[in-house]
């Protein structure tokens, strides 16, 4: 398993540059107080993301899915080691932001250096749990050369699409149905939301591993 | 436990337009197979099935005595192969990806890897990528030869490789059965190379089974039959495949030549054939079936 999870780091040892300068960019781009709150999610969202979409183009690039499923090594155990690396890429992600805006800092320049809040957190492992949990599912269905612009579509909706929907609320303030949601979610204690959120993205991260995992066992090379 | 490394019964695979049907042989240790056929005749399905890459319809395969789906990683374990395509990740070098492949063997054995890429010549540092393509099969053969496996499965390895070089794999497999322990499978349509090496012979054509024997039963049972066209009646057709005719005569195969010899009285020219000579007369002969 662990060794599944190594490969898909060492196949992609350019993304790791990409990795540094992307980070980079953020700190530079994002500066504002706008983003003041969000910069190390927007961040390490994108980072994470484009690293597992790398490991899979790799794995697709020669059919080297030939190769692993030729190894000692089952089918079943390929599909967990991916939805695990979920979280390595999301360590990696989160390291990139953390060492580069250090890093920044130390030569002078003007960033807001601090450690990733928990609702940064959450919202990290929510965007990338979800965006994972139907990518992978597809992916494994129809192959990354054929996906492309689905996935393309996929990032930008989940990108924009909470803050559409914030402005649409704002908007539509008034609206007795969402007053009250907006009132029940005020009432709830934080920790409580987020431990909810967490819970809810591992579990549709879970279903989409079974799906992902009955699509691969059928598949052919 | 039998002594078979390989035994395949009554395979099946159905494509549209293609159907593998109730494909059945075995392979003994100690032995180097010779899987043949020409394009499109099932050899690659046939491996990707014994590999467990594609869903068998029907029949069983079973490898050292056990089945390749339910036992699939103990067998792996033990199954070298090398492919005709390169499905290496190309961007990394021969020591990297030798660095992803061996935490995968338990009985990985980098001595003999890296004697084998000294044996080969291969550059260490070099990209797949930028690899010849006799480098790749150089490449996956020594990592084939690694992990201590029993058995080896090669879909056209010597495709596309220079003779030399195609010799140079030739005398790793012999030596590598020399234990007696082991076995070889090894799909080709260099028919020449299976002469040298193999003592079986599995023939498919058109998804079917044409033959399973050893290579000297079925060079001294095959022969290439020549003679006058006026020679020809309908009892000695039955005895003949992929009869070629011209103005002059008919040149044909035989599958028994020990009764078309007691057969034919006449003027004819009865030669040892090629294993060429044997596919390419089977298969003309089944197309005009």
């Amino acid at each position: 398993m662990l060794n599944l999870i190594i490969k898909d780091l060492l196949v992609q040892k350019k993304s790791f540059i990409f990795a540094v300068f992307y980070s980079t960019f953020v700190f530079f781009a994002f500066n504002t107080p706008v983003f003041e709150q969000t910069i190390y999610a927007m961040g390490t969202i994108a980072i994470a993301y484009i690293l597992i979409l790398t490991a899979t183009a790799m794995d697709d690039k020669n059919r080297s899915e030939v190769i692993l499923n030729s190894l000692p090594v089952k089918r079943d155990s390929i599909i967990i080691a991916k939805y695990l690396s979920i979280f390595v890429y999301i360590v990696a992600g989160i390291a990139a932001m953390m060492v580069i805006g250090l890093a920044l800092k130390f030569l002078g320049m003007p960033i807001n250096y601090r450690l990733v809040s928990m609702a940064e957190l959450v919202a990290i492992l929510m965007s990338i749990g979800i965006l994972c949990s139907i990518y992978f599912p597809v992916y494994y269905k129809f192959g990354s050369a054929n996906v492309r612009i689905f996935n393309i579509f996929l990032f930008l909706a989940l990108f924009f699409g909470p803050v559409n929907i914030a402005n649409y609320m704002k908007k539509n303030g008034n609206n007795e149905f969402i007053t009250s949601v907006l009132e029940t979610i005020r009432s709830i204690p934080e920790w409580m939301i987020m431990s909810g959120i967490v819970a809810s993205v591992l579990a549709v991260m879970l279903v989409s591993m079974l799906i992902s995992i009955r699509i691969y066992r059928k598949k052919e090379f | 436990m039998d002594n078979n490394i390989l035994e395949v019964k009554g395979l099946k695979k159905v494509y549209k337009g293609f159907t593998l049907n109730n494909l059945s042989f075995s392979l003994e240790k100690g032995y180097i197979m010779g899987f043949i056929g020409p394009n499109g005749a099932g050899k690659s399905t046939t491996i990707k099935l014994i590999m467990n890459l594609i869903n068998r319809d029907g029949g069983e395969i079973n490898v050292f005595g056990l089945d390749n789906i339910k036992d699939e990683r103990h067998i792996k374990e033990r199954i070298g192969f090398v492919y005709d395509e390169n499905h290496f990740y190309d961007e990394l070098s021969i020591m990297e990806m030798k660095g992803i492949i061996a935490p995968f063997y338990k009985n990985w054995n980098n001595e003999h890897f890296e004697r084998y890429l000294k044996d080969f010549d291969l550059p260490l540092r070099k990209k797949i990528k930028e690899l010849s393509k006799g480098m790749k099969t150089k490449f996956s053969l020594a990592v084939a030869l690694s992990h201590d496996a029993d058995f080896i499965i090669m879909d056209e390895p010597t495709s596309g490789l220079d003779p030399v070089f195609r010799s140079e794999i030739l005398d790793i497999l012999a030596s590598f059965i020399q234990d007696e322990k082991k076995a070889v499978l090894f799909s080709t349509h260099i028919t020449t190379d299976l002469e040298k090496i193999a003592d079986y012979i599995t023939f498919i054509n058109n998804g079917e089974l044409v033959f399973s024997e050893t290579k000297d039963s079925i060079l001294e049972n095959y022969a290439l039959v020549k003679g006058g066209k006026e020679l020809i009646d309908e009892s000695i057709k039955r005895e003949l495949v992929g009869i070629r005719e011209n103005k002059y005569g008919f040149e044909a195969v035989t599958s028994d030549v020990k009764k078309l010899r007691s057969q034919f009285k006449g003027d004819i020219v009865i030669e040892k054939p090629t294993l060429e000579d044997i596919m390419l007369y089977t298969v003309r002969g089944s197309k005009n079936a």
